[in-house]
């Protein structure tokens, strides 16, 4: 995990635009910056994920939304900076804000709201520990923030 | 002139294969925003006579946001139909809804909303939605 603020800490997953992530005009594609959320969220909990976790739960996506800021092409290394917000029980919100590195440019803003399951029951569960551990250091409250995501 | 919510414009070529699906067996939701750039876009195709003529001008339509809620979970095998409507046209906007129906379940099984912009790029502002896009979304508004 990263810090990039004193003040506030962030899980940052890094990404460079590849010409296959541009379409003909250009520009990274709509969806890949939706793939991008995904990739980010699968980073951050990627050390929870082991068989047995993996066997008991399911994290499954409730709802996700993007604002686009600024257009980015090939060659770009996009920050994209994670935020967790209003754990409850068995849900939370990861919120993303998408920068170009360096000029640190708005590049998009994300939002996605997770719940874990049972696998067994498909029935809400509430978070393990070891997301818990996860979320608990980058948690922040949406109303103090710069921007509405 | 054209009565509004009169049509859904539906696609129904999208089948669940292995790549479309993740650990658990599920459809990964990522595949519903990918989907729903092939249906706008078929949708366009088939409503907008000149739609080519209008991406290789100055116009250029840009997604400036996108919302996507999942509701039940699709498997390997299932069909899914993608109906879109139209809503908030505006000046230079409209939004486009997408819902994803499991056929063989008969139930929704995601739901994308996302907002269409257009720009010139000539001068690096909004500019008014082309004419024949308008006239091919009419039919389609919520």
């Amino acid at each position: 995990m990263e810090y990039f603020a004193h003040s506030q800490k962030e899980f940052v997953y890094k990404y460079v635009v590849m010409l296959s992530d541009t379409d003909q005009f250009e520009h990274t594609s709509f969806a890949n910056y939706l793939k991008l959320m995904f990739l980010a969220a699968d980073a951050l909990f990627v050390s929870c994920y082991d068989a047995k976790f993996l066997s008991v739960h399911r994290l499954k996506l409730v709802s996700s939304r993007l604002q686009f800021k600024k257009q980015t092409i090939a060659g770009n290394h996009i920050l994209i900076k994670v935020n967790s917000s209003q754990i409850d029980g068995s849900v939370f919100s990861l919120i993303f804000t998408f920068v170009i590195e360096g000029s640190g440019e708005l590049v998009g803003l994300g939002r996605q709201t997770y719940i874990l399951l049972s696998r067994r029951s498909n029935q809400p569960e509430y978070l393990s520990e070891s997301m818990k551990k996860l979320l608990g250091p980058i948690r922040v409250e949406e109303e103090n923030l710069l921007y509405k995501y | 002139m054209s009565e509004i919510g009169k049509k859904i414009f539906i696609f129904d070529k999208i089948r669940i294969f292995f790549k479309h699906t993740d650990y658990y067996g599920y459809v990964h939701p990522y595949n519903y925003c990918e989907w729903t750039s092939y249906v706008r876009e078929a949708f366009f195709s088939e409503n907008c006579g000149d739609f080519k003529k209008i991406i290789d001008s100055k116009v250029k339509m840009m997604t400036a946001k996108i919302q996507m809620d999942t509701h039940s979970d699709c498997s390997f095998g299932d069909l899914i139909e993608a109906k879109l409507t139209v809503t908030k046209v505006k000046r230079v906007s409209f939004d486009v809804i997408v819902k994803f129906i499991n056929v063989g379940l008969g139930e929704l099984a995601a739901e994308t909303q996302h907002t269409l912009v257009f720009v010139d790029s000539e001068f690096g502002q909004f500019t008014d939605i082309p004419k024949n896009i308008k006239l091919a979304i009419a039919d389609y508004q919520e």
